[in-house]
């Protein structure tokens, strides 16, 4: 049986803050990872089903961050 | 998805619903004029004209009978024009595609399914004027010709595809949220 706390727990995008400590905007990040900016801020809002280990591998070598930086299980 | 080949879409969906209207219409020519409803009626019923006699009431019920047939293919070519008419407009992966195929598919089926009892009615129909009513017919007849055959396996096969195709849009609507 799945607990209340298992269910309300769910994955949070923090790309904008990572963006934001990069200073950063989504535009040129989404030129460096050869994306259009509709998807980044899809990615940032957290309205995507997903997330391929490429686009996260991309994002992480342009943000120079780890994947946990970007992705978050709260 | 969006395509820039419209101009065929554009064209053949009204072509394909004249086409269904033209069928009902032919239908209606055919039982309108004696020589040519005692043609069809033979053609229908499978009886010899000699079994019965033309009046305006049998040619009235035969041309209703072999109608309601008709309008099942009508229904699906007009579904066949939907799928043109979403073509033009660029839509040709979608939901709305699968379950149009589905529906010609169905509609495709159903009116292999329908000839035995078409011809069944017509031949009743012919001869419910006959006097004595012992000369009333019932023509039962069980034949696989290829005609029929073809369009009861391409109406399963649409179905088929329309399955398919409903599952790989679905895949393709997911795999189009994920970045």
């Amino acid at each position: 049986m799945v607990s209340e706390s298992m269910t309300e727990k769910q994955i949070i995008v923090t790309l904008d803050v990572m963006l934001a400590k990069r200073k950063m905007r989504s535009k040129e990040l989404s030129q460096r990872i050869g994306i259009s900016v509709q998807n980044v801020s899809l990615l940032k809002s957290g309205k995507v089903k997903g997330i391929r280990f490429q686009t996260l591998a991309k994002i992480c070598e342009v943000l120079d961050c780890q994947p946990g930086d970007i992705i978050t299980f709260e | 998805m969006k395509t820039q080949k419209s101009t065929l879409g554009f064209w053949i969906s009204p072509i394909t619903k004249l086409l269904g209207i033209a069928l009902l219409l032919i239908n209606s020519f055919y039982w309108s004029i004696p020589e040519m409803a005692e043609y069809v009626a033979s053609a229908y019923s499978g009886i010899s004209p000699s079994h019965y006699t033309l009046t305006t009431v049998t040619r009235f019920l035969g041309w209703l009978i072999t109608t309601l047939q008709i309008s099942v293919l009508t229904y699906g070519l007009f579904t066949v024009a939907n799928i043109f008419r979403d073509f033009s407009k660029g839509i040709w992966f979608a939901s709305s595609f699968s379950n149009q195929l589905k529906r010609f598919g169905i509609s495709l089926l159903v009116f292999s399914l329908l000839s035995p009892i078409v011809q069944v009615l017509t031949g009743l129909a012919l001869t419910y004027t006959n006097t004595p009513k012992t000369e009333r017919m019932i023509v039962l007849s069980f034949n696989i010709d290829g005609k029929g055959a073809t369009i009861f396996l391409i109406g399963i096969l649409l179905i088929l595809m329309g399955k398919v195709i409903t599952e790989a849009t679905r895949l393709a609507d997911e795999n189009s949220q994920i970045i």
